[in-house]
């Protein structure tokens, strides 16, 4: 690694440093710092971890939505990748959340799972989610298959608002918003100050995962620009052409785990 | 209410290991396509490209 690339990945390494440090407050917060509820008793402290799972998966759909839209309007194929990256990570977050939910409904509700508004419509989106990976893998051809995915990302959108609003909607098991209400947070402070510090922990913890999956695409994308140029390049009617493949310095990149880096293409 | 504690690990546990999960499944899409930028690099050598 050069130290262009090492200085470049700095605010990625911070941010990835910054999500594990707010983090590890949260979990003390959580776990010590805050007192445990007077009638669910500790199993009120998933909420600490399921809240901020949903704020997820709501948010990495918004960012699919976004990327769905402008890759239809634009045919962005940088849109198309934010929402292709944001998408498995709102798939393991809506996953999260349907567990951690049947977690906490076991002693208070005494059942893992019931077929209320809340929990229903969280599981459609676990399934729009699903639908979403099984679109882009059988629809033949990538941009097709982006294509579809994109529509499907702006169709299953709204769900979102209805999952949020099936509480009020209709007559369910689920508590009603907390925080997210018209009279403002109805929580005592020492939750809700660990409730917004695992709120932004988890938020940055987002970010820096779709930071990293993105990359993962874009050299993925890039290799597979090269490999169909390669293989045009090699056909016996392409000799003495003048198309090459790409080697100029737009096609490399780099994509970086915590404290590693790949040399491969830039946006 | 001390029977809960067992859920509240699980919860927290679960969701600790998933992320954990996704992020060595992340780094290793990353080694497999390091591998595969030099493979290409290696294939574009040979192909005198």
């Amino acid at each position: 690694m050069n130290n262009v690339q090492r200085r470049s990945d700095l605010p990625t390494q911070a941010l990835g440093l910054m999500a594990t440090l707010i983090l590890s407050v949260g979990i003390y917060m959580a776990f010590v710092y805050v007192p445990a509820d007077r009638v669910q008793g500790d199993a009120q402290r998933i909420f600490y971890v399921h809240v901020p799972m949903a704020w997820l998966a709501y948010l990495a759909f918004a960012v699919i939505f976004v990327g769905s839209v402008g890759y239809l309007w634009k045919r962005s194929m940088r849109m198309d990748r934010l929402a292709r990256a944001s998408a498995e990570l709102g798939f393991l977050f809506t996953t999260l959340v349907l567990v951690t939910g049947s977690i906490w409904g076991r002693p208070i509700w005494n059942a893992w799972w019931s077929w209320d508004a809340r929990l229903t419509t969280t599981l459609i989106l676990w399934f729009i989610y699903l639908g979403y990976f099984v679109l882009r893998s059988y629809a033949g051809d990538r941009e097709r298959g982006a294509r579809y995915a994109a529509v499907l990302g702006i169709v299953g959108a709204i769900d979102i608002p209805i999952i949020h609003l099936s509480v009020t909607w209709w007559r369910t098991l689920h508590p009603e918003p907390i925080v997210l209400n018209t009279s403002g947070p109805n929580l005592p402070n020492s939750m809700l100050a660990t409730l917004l510090v695992c709120f932004a922990g988890f938020t940055l913890l987002y970010i820096y995962l779709l930071v990293q999956k993105y990359r993962v695409e874009l050299v993925r994308d890039t290799l597979a620009e090269r490999e169909m140029t390669m293989m045009l390049n090699s056909r016996p009617h392409a000799h003495g052409s003048t198309s090459q493949v790409p080697t100029s310095p737009s096609s490399r990149s780099r994509i970086t785990t915590p404290g590693d880096t790949v040399g491969a293409s830039e946006d | 209410m001390d029977d809960n504690l067992g859920y509240l690990f699980a919860a927290f546990g679960i969701t600790w290991l998933a992320i954990a999960g996704y992020l060595l499944y992340l780094g290793q899409q990353v080694r497999a396509l390091r591998d595969e930028v030099a493979d290409q690099g290696q294939g574009m050598r040979d192909d005198g490209v």
